[in-house]
C-alpha cells in the first residue's frame, strides 16, 4: 500500500478519513499507509486528537438583547409601515369619495367656471374623440395592412360600435343615482382592496382568497 | 425539516412568537461563527443582529428545500466578512472575552465535568482555543462550521459560498497548522 501512494498524497486525505468523507475503498487505501507509515500515522493521530479538541470549542453566549432588538426592529418597521399605510389609505378612500360627490354635485358650476358649456358634453366628446381616433386606426390598418377585407370591415363595423359609449354614458351619467351609485363603488372598492390586502399572504384568509383570485 | 418549515411559515405570517423562536434557535451558532470570523464579541453581535433581521426580512426568498441554517450561515459570514472588511480585525482571545465590562459575558454554553474537572478541562480548552483564534478567519470559520456545528463538507461549501474541493483543502490546512502550532508550544501540554 505504502509503495502506491505518497505520504504527500495521504497525509492530504487524513482529514477526509477522520471525517469520514471519503469512499470505502479510498479509505481503505489511506488507513493502510497510515497504518505502515509511522509519519503518516502519527498526522493521523494528531489530527484526530485536534477533531476531538476542536468539537470542544468554546462557545460564546448570545447577547441577551438580540432577540429583543431584532423582534423590534422587524416588527417595528412593519407595525410603522402597515398602521402607516392603512391611515393613508383610509384618508385617500375618504377624500376621494368626498371629493366625487362635491365633483359630481358641481359638475355644471365647474364647467361654467373653466367656460365648458356642457361638462356632460365635455367627457363625452372627449371619448368619442379617442374612440373616433381607435376607430380610423383600425380602418387604416384593415385597408393598409390587413390582407382580409371581410376581417378588416368587421373591425371597422365594431370599433363603430364603440362609439354607442359615449352617448351611453351620457345618458347614464346624467342620472344622479347612477353617479352616487358609482362613486360609492369605486370608494369601497378602493377600501375593500386596502382592508385585504395586508392578509393577502397569509394562506386561507379572506384577503388571501380575494386577491388571488 | 417539517417542523423548521412550519416556523419558516409562522415567520411568513409574521408570527412573533416565531420570529423571537427563530432566533432563540439560532442565535448561538450565527453569533459564535461571526465571532470566529470577525474576532470580536461585539462584531459578532452586530452582525448576528444584521443577519437576523435581513433574514426575517427576506424569509419569502428562501428556498424551504434548503436547510434554514445553512442559509443563515451564509448572510451571517458574508456580513463578518463585510464587518472586517470596514474595520481593521482586532483579535482577542477566550480570557479577554470573560473580562468584558460591556455586554454579556461569553459564558461556555455547555456545561463541563465536575468543579476541578471542569476547569482543567477549560484551561486546556482555552489554551488549545487561543491558538485555533490565533489562525486567519477563514480557516476559523470552516473548523467551526465542521467540528462544532457539524456540517457536512456540501453544507460548509454552500454556507461560505466556496467550491467543495476548497473545503477539503482549507481544513486539511488549518489541520496542519493547528498541528505545527501544538509542536510549536510543546503539543503535549497545550493539547486537549
Amino acid at each position: 500500500m505504502k509503495e502506491n501512494l505518497s505520504c504527500e498524497s495521504c497525509e492530504r486525505e487524513l482529514v477526509a478519513l477522520i471525517d469520514g468523507t471519503l469512499t470505502p475503498s479510498v479509505a481503505r487505501v489511506i488507513e493502510g499507509h497510515a497504518q505502515s507509515c509511522a509519519s503518516c500515522g502519527a498526522a493521523f493521530e494528531a489530527y484526530r486528537r485536534q477533531s476531538l479538541g476542536l468539537r470542544r470549542m468554546p462557545l460564546i453566549a448570545a447577547p441577551a438583547f438580540l432577540e429583543d432588538r431584532v423582534v423590534r426592529e422587524v416588527l417595528g418597521a412593519r407595525r410603522f409601515l402597515n398602521t402607516g399605510l392603512q391611515r393613508f389609505g383610509a384618508a385617500l378612500g375618504a377624500t376621494s369619495f368626498a371629493l366625487t360627490i362635491v365633483i359630481i354635485a358641481n359638475l355644471a358650476r365647474i364647467g361654467s367656471a373653466l367656460r365648458i358649456p356642457d361638462p356632460y358634453v365635455w367627457i363625452a366628446s372627449a371619448i368619442h374623440s379617442a374612440t373616433s381616433a381607435i376607430t380610423a386606426g383600425s380602418k387604416w390598418l384593415g385597408n393598409e395592412i390587413a390582407f382580409y377585407v371581410p376581417l378588416a370591415r368587421q373591425i371597422w363595423l365594431a370599433m363603430q360600435a364603440l362609439k354607442t359609449i359615449p352617448r351611453a354614458a351620457i345618458v347614464s351619467l346624467r342620472t344622479p343615482e347612477v353617479q352616487v351609485a358609482g362613486a360609492i363603488l369605486i370608494t369601497l372598492g378602493l377600501a375593500l382592496y386596502l382592508l385585504l390586502r395586508p392578509s393577502r399572504r397569509h394562506e386561507g384568509s379572506v384577503g388571501h382568497v380575494c386577491l388571488s383570485l | 425539516m417539517s417542523e423548521e418549515r412550519d416556523l419558516v411559515r409562522r415567520c411568513l405570517a409574521r408570527e412573533e412568537r416565531a420570529y423571537r423562536e427563530l432566533i432563540r434557535r439560532y442565535q448561538t451558532p450565527v453569533v459564535n461563527l461571526a465571532w470566529r470570523i470577525t474576532g470580536n464579541p461585539e462584531d459578532a453581535a452586530e452582525v448576528a443582529q444584521e443577519t437576523f433581521i435581513r433574514v426575517l426580512r427576506s424569509l419569502h426568498t428562501y428556498d424551504p428545500e434548503r436547510p434554514l441554517k445553512t442559509w443563515l450561515f451564509k448572510i451571517a459570514a458574508n456580513l463578518a466578512l463585510d464587518s472586517i472588511r470596514r474595520r481593521k480585525r482586532r483579535p482577542v482571545s477566550i480570557q479577554d472575552l470573560f473580562d468584558e465590562d460591556e455586554g454579556p459575558a461569553p459564558e461556555p454554553v455547555e456545561p463541563g465535568p465536575g468543579p476541578e474537572g471542569q476547569l482543567m478541562t477549560q484551561r486546556s480548552v482555552e489554551r488549545f482555543d487561543d491558538l485555533v483564534q490565533e489562525m486567519p478567519e477563514h480557516y476559523q470559520a470552516i473548523l467551526y462550521l465542521r467540528y462544532r456545528e457539524d456540517l457536512a463538507y456540501e453544507e460548509i461549501a454552500d454556507a461560505l459560498d466556496i467550491p467543495l474541493g476548497t473545503v477539503k483543502v482549507r481544513l486539511h490546512r488549518a489541520h496542519e497548522i493547528l498541528r505545527r502550532k501544538l509542536a510549536a508550544r510543546g503539543a503535549r501540554g497545550t493539547s486537549p
